[in-house]
């Protein structure tokens, strides 16, 4: 039994189907992330959780209790909002020592309690400065200590770090992470940030438009994602699709776009569908061609310098759309829009799938080009 | 297809004059004159913004600061006879109003002025309690609620100031009074009372169905403010509805509480009609007895003190409201 399990949840808000017949689970301790692009219902689901909207359909059960009915004053429950709800109208110690105060704890032990939550998120002496006086770190860190303070089941946090600027950003991932280690308190984190969710989450639950996508480990998700949202939502990735054949003895896939791979030793039958996701990062390009098995000709269209990375925007011949990236290029000179260059993949870096479908590979396409 | 296609193909169906018209018209608006004459506007803007505001400074400097001073200086002159003011400096007045009982219209009881001024407080005072009272409630509800009627509600608010006040208080006569709506309703269940038009009663409860908007409308204002995040983040950390709101929306709306409060008991203090109209002649408020003073008796030196007096009291009783409460609060952002 899973301590926080979101069964077959969907919310509906009028006509507006939110979150659809979504199911998944964290464990005790566990860190565990729901990504999605904006308005898939990352909100509406931590929101269920937190009972500030009541499910349509669907139940949710923490630490094996079911609380779909109760309100949100009746679970335990450390809720990180994006703006930090840190009220104006209260000192910094009366902000965080709110919970202990709805829970009849006597103001001396609710100083002290707060006081020692301060100093483990390391944000000593504000205890009587207005919240409105502190950084948005700062904030971020008091709203942290007010959700963690009364040892709640879970906490909630919704996309909280996307108010502070980049650097801050990631230096609050790491302090993030390390407070909820630290207080091993199971997390339920929305964001839409891909590199956010996997540097921090034990298991990432990917939604798509109200649907949940995929649930795993970061490793899971990137290599082996099920649908042909996960593979394009995370990282950037081209689609393939086409059929596959049996020839001397290898397992062929012949793509519609006219490019033909060898697979791994990978299921599917002959004249099955499947599509594969070339992971940009995973391609490697040169100017001439080696000969090598999964080699294949493309345009360049523009190239695109990052400093880290080095992002090769090219056309294959029937004017399918290719994304290459390369860690750390020098060698941009050789490289020129309009060049005719090799493209390799290993058959070990094919992320091979079940064809989702023809109609949708066409207008992914169609998308690609407009 | 995407819909950038589909609008150029709908572009090239149309009729040769229709591009011929967007040609044109696009030709003159780009054309040198005009572009010049739309910069020359632009550029002019700040200086019609000043001119604006000066305006605005101008009539307040004309028409509220110049007679204010004038009437300053007037408390200060003496009146002569048959009205006439002389120009001769003395504290007459203020002694006469402050410190001596005055004989006017045929009262005699101990300093007029004062019990009529200290009356005026204490009207201003309870028409703004129980507007508050009333008033919360509906404030709070336009603030929160998503209704998609919300701007209807609101209108209903302000509707009564489409009706000229002098008949909402004739109007308020009719449910006041001797054979009015509220004697009835109360003889209907046996309770006998003769009217309770010409008393307090009828002064205030007049002042608070005329001045309930100026308490709704900035607590709706104050309370539409509040994030949702504040109210939800204290449910989430164990707070009951009724708890979160006397800990986070109450403590919140207080900007919008005292400036309606402000707004009611400024408005309440200086009320001339629902006195004459409403009250009797034990109920006179301050804005009666000036207005008496200036118009009847003819002792323009004397209403002056008077109007002064009162500008002083008032004034002072904001700024001690607003050591406590803080009026930055409530008119800042
Ligand atoms: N109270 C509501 N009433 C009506 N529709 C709503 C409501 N709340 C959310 N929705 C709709 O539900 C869908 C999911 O919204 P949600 O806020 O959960 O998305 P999200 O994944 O959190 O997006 P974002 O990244 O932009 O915050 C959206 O289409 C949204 O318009
Ligand atoms: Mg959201």
């Amino acid at each position: 039994m899973s301590h926080v399990e979101v069964e077959h949840v969907t919310k509906q808000f009028g006509d507006v189907t939110a979150v659809d017949d979504v199911t998944f689970t964290a464990e005790e301790g566990e860190f565990v992330s729901l990504l999605g692009p904006s308005g898939c219902g990352k909100t509406t689901t931590l929101r269920m959780i937190a009972g500030l909207e009541m499910p349509t359909e669907g139940a949710i059960r923490i630490g094996g209790e079911d609380v779909t009915d109760r309100p949100a004053y009746e679970r335990e429950i450390g809720m990180v909002f994006q703006h930090y709800a840190l009220f104006p109208h209260k000192s910094v110690g009366e902000n965080v020592g709110f919970p202990l105060k709805m829970r009849g704890v006597p103001a001396a032990e609710r100083r002290e309690r707060v006081a020692e939550v301060l100093e483990r998120v390391r944000l000593p002496d504000v205890m009587d400065r207005s919240p409105e006086e502190l950084s948005g770190g700062q904030q971020q860190r008091v709203a942290l200590a007010r959700a963690l303070v009364f040892e709640p089941d879970v906490l909630l946090m919704d996309e909280p770090l996307s108010a502070l600027d980049r650097v801050l950003r990631e230096q609050m991932r790491v302090e993030v992470q390390r407070i909820q280690r630290e207080f091993d308190i199971t997390t339920i984190y929305v964001t839409h940030d891909q590199a956010e969710a996997f540097a921090m989450s034990d298991r990432v639950a990917v939604l798509d438009e109200g649907h949940l996508a995929q649930q795993g480990r970061p490793l899971d998700i990137y290599e082996s994602p099920q649908t042909k949202f996960v593979a394009n939502f995370i990282g950037e990735s081209t689609t393939l699709s086409g059929t596959v054949a049996d020839r001397d003895g290898k397992r062929l896939l012949e793509t519609d776009a006219g490019v033909t791979f060898e697979l791994p030793a990978a299921p599917g039958l002959a004249d099955d569908r499947m599509t594969v996701y070339l992971r940009a990062e995973k391609l490697g390009i040169s100017p001439d061609s080696s000969g090598a098995t999964n080699e294949f000709p493309a345009t360049i269209a523009t190239t695109n310098y990052l400093g880290e990375k080095t992002q090769f925007f090219c056309t294959l011949a029937d004017g399918t759309e290719l994304v290459v990236a390369e860690q750390g290029f020098t060698a941009l000179d050789a490289y020129d829009a309009g060049d005719t260059v090799y493209v390799t993949i290993d058959p070990a870096d094919l992320v091979v799938a079940r064809d989702p479908g023809q109609d949708e590979s066409n207008t992914a396409v169609d998308e690609s080009v407009a | 297809m995407s819909e950038r296609h589909q609008r150029a193909a709908d572009s090239a169906d149309r009729t040769g004059f229709e591009r011929y018209r967007y040609r044109l018209w696009t030709g003159v608006l780009r054309a040198e004159p005009v572009l010049r004459a739309i910069q020359a506007l632009k550029r002019r803007e700040r200086l019609l913004t000043a001119v604006q505001a000066g305006l605005g400074i101008a009539w307040m400097a004309v028409f509220l600061l110049a007679p204010l001073a004038y009437i300053l200086a007037l408390s200060f002159w003496q009146r002569g006879a048959g009205g006439v003011v002389v120009q001769e400096f003395a504290l007459a007045n203020y002694q006469s109003i402050l410190l001596e009982d005055v004989q006017l219209l045929g009262w005699q009881i101990g300093n007029v002025y004062l019990l009529i001024l200290w009356q005026s407080l204490k009207f201003g005072f309870l028409t703004t309690v129980t507007t508050l009272l009333l008033g919360y409630v509906p404030g709070y509800f336009l603030g929160r609620t998503q209704s998609k009627y919300r701007s209807l509600l609101l209108l209903l608010v302000v509707l009564p100031f489409w009706v000229p006040l002098i008949i909402r208080y004739y109007a308020w006569i009719l449910v006041m009074g001797n054979e009015g709506m509220v004697t009835t309703i109360l003889g209907w269940v046996g309770v006998e009372s003769g009217g309770f038009l010409y008393t307090e009663v009828a002064v205030v409860t007049g002042l608070v169905q005329v001045l309930l908007p100026f308490m709704i409308l900035p607590i709706y204002n104050s309370v539409a403010k509040i994030d949702d995040e504040f109210v939800e983040s204290a449910k989430t950390m164990g707070a009951t509805p009724l708890r979160a709101f006397y800990e986070v929306t109450l403590p919140l709306s207080l900007p919008g509480i005292s400036a309606g409060s402000i707004l009611v008991f400024i408005l309440a203090v200086g009320s001339f009609m629902a006195p004459a109209l409403l009250g009797g002649p034990a109920n006179s408020m301050v804005a009666n007895l000036i207005s008496q003073t200036f118009g009847e008796s003819f002792d323009w030196p004397l209403a002056s003190a008077m109007a002064i007096v009162y500008l002083v009291v008032l004034f002072t009783l904001i700024t001690v409201f607003n050591r406590f409460v803080g009026l930055e609060e409530v008119f800042g952002e």
